[in-house]
């Protein structure tokens, strides 16, 4: 009788210990090993990404550092903001230099929320109201402004305008003289700002420099 | 005497054994046990017990050492399934942290400002690609334009537009000179390309109060890719040293 029933426990504590393993494995170990395969493939596409991104860095590092001053001439050129200052500053200076007259300026500065709403020009020489205005794709800054002198000076001062290191844009030039010959125009110009948005939507969160600059 | 022996050995045999045991009668082993007063027969009978015995105990172990061999067979299975598990863990705990530590590289305030920098370069450089695409430049425009203006004209008025509009308003002493303008603008030629397209005199008018003047309008299209279009030239960087505003013209930053 003892005999029969050893083998009958035995037989059970083996089917107990196979149905147990399977259990383990199915409901914990595989799918643990299943989520851990998930977890490293997503995790491996991560690194690969980061690591894309540290060499993009270095490559845009080694990249400006060639670059020198061009990088810093571009931001001249094309600067982050309105910098309306730079550019009262730098259309007197050129106006000074060909001895042209402007009696004011009018900017607007454009953002990428803001509506259109121009303001009229001060008359002092040197002052300017801006207003925030929008072309909300191009972050253009219109600049209108007068000026009066002889036919050289203006010329030569549409000539600095263009050959400055800020890029200018003449979109209109009316030259008018009255009855005494002394000659005035009106020069309708756009600037241009960074549009660091349409920058990361393109070219993803990180961009490296790729083209040359070319400044005017 | 081996009838005696054979019924002692089956009394033992029923003693030891269960009560469910067939009968001596009906065993199968005690149908084919050899007839009596066969020689081997005392041998015979301790082999049967041992044959009996055996197919008792193969009944019961064979089965129990498959069962135990697929246990342990389950058991090393489960094991190495484990030791998959564990070692992809270890892979992943591994891959996470060299992802930690290379965000926390790219994540310093040197790649930061390299970061903003490249985007803000890019930015600008493709604000300046857009920007130059469309630009066309005055600077030679306006002297060329002057040139071809007769000597017995006076400018009262030009207006020039981006789009290639030209707008000429001027004086002079006689309809013949207007009209010798007018022709002088639409024979302007640069590179055997007409300059102005479409010109044409929109009005002409005479005044007598100070001596014989006569007032006329000229409007026009310019072929900009002539005359206005930036020259491959024009795009090289202008240093603004070498400027001849250079000193005036130069920004704030114009020294960088």
């Amino acid at each position: 009788m003892e005999n029969s029933k050893k083998p009958q426990s035995s037989g059970f504590a083996a089917v107990l210990l196979v149905v147990i393993a399977l259990l383990v494995s199915w409901l914990w170990i595989v799918p643990q090993y299943k989520q851990n395969q998930a977890d490293a493939a997503q995790v491996s596409y991560e690194v690969d990404a980061v690591k894309g991104k540290l060499e993009s860095l270095k490559t845009a590092t080694s990249t400006i550092d060639s670059l020198g001053s061009t990088v810093d001439s571009m931001f001249v050129a094309i600067p982050k903001d309105t910098d309306s200052g730079n550019i009262v500053t730098t259309l007197e200076a050129i106006a000074t230099a060909n001895k042209i007259y402007i009696p004011s300026f009018q900017i607007t500065s454009s953002s990428t929320d803001s509506t259109s709403s121009p303001q009229a020009g001060s008359t002092s020489t040197t002052s300017t109201t801006s207003a925030e205005g929008q072309d909300t794709s191009s972050n253009i800054v219109s600049v209108s402004f007068s000026a009066s002198g002889d036919f050289a000076g203006l010329t030569a001062f549409v000539k600095g305008v263009e050959n400055n290191l800020k890029f200018f844009n003449v979109k209109s030039l009316t030259i008018a003289s009255d009855d005494k010959g002394a000659l005035a125009m009106t020069l309708q110009l756009e600037a241009y700002m960074q549009d660091i948005t349409s920058s990361l939507s393109s070219s993803g969160s990180t961009s490296s420099p790729q083209a040359t600059p070319t400044v005017q | 005497m081996d009838l005696e022996n054979q019924l002692d050995n089956q009394e033992r045999s029923a003693s030891m054994s269960s009560a469910s045991l067939p009968t001596p009668t009906s065993s199968p082993i005690s149908d084919s046990r050899p007839a009596p007063g066969s020689k081997t027969e005392p041998a015979k009978s301790g082999g049967n017990d041992e044959i009996e015995g055996i197919k008792e105990h193969s009944d019961v172990h064979v089965p129990s050492i498959l069962l135990w061999t697929c246990a342990v067979l389950a058991l090393t299975a489960m094991v190495f399934l484990w030791f998959l598990s564990y070692s992809s863990a270890q892979k992943l705990a591994d891959k996470q942290s060299q992802r930690d530590a290379t965000i926390a590289e790219i994540s310093t305030p040197t790649y930061a400002a390299v970061e903003a920098k490249a985007i803000a370069f890019q930015s600008a450089v493709n604000q300046l690609k857009t920007a130059s695409s469309g630009r066309y430049m005055f600077t030679d425009f306006l002297p060329l334009f002057y040139g071809r203006v007769n000597k017995n004209v006076v400018v009262t008025n030009l207006a020039v537009s981006s789009d290639g509009k030209l707008s000429f308003d001027g004086t002079t002493d006689s309809y013949k000179s207007a009209a010798l303008q007018l022709a002088s603008l639409q024979s302007w030629k640069i590179n055997d390309k007409n300059v102005v397209l479409n010109a044409q005199l929109l009005s002409e008018s005479e005044d007598v109060t100070q001596g014989v003047v006569v007032k006329f309008a000229i409007s026009g299209n310019i072929d900009k890719t002539v005359s206005l279009k930036i020259t491959p030239t024009n795009t090289t960087p202008v240093d603004s040293t070498s400027s001849p505003q250079a000193d005036s013209t130069s920004s704030p930053q114009g020294g960088i």
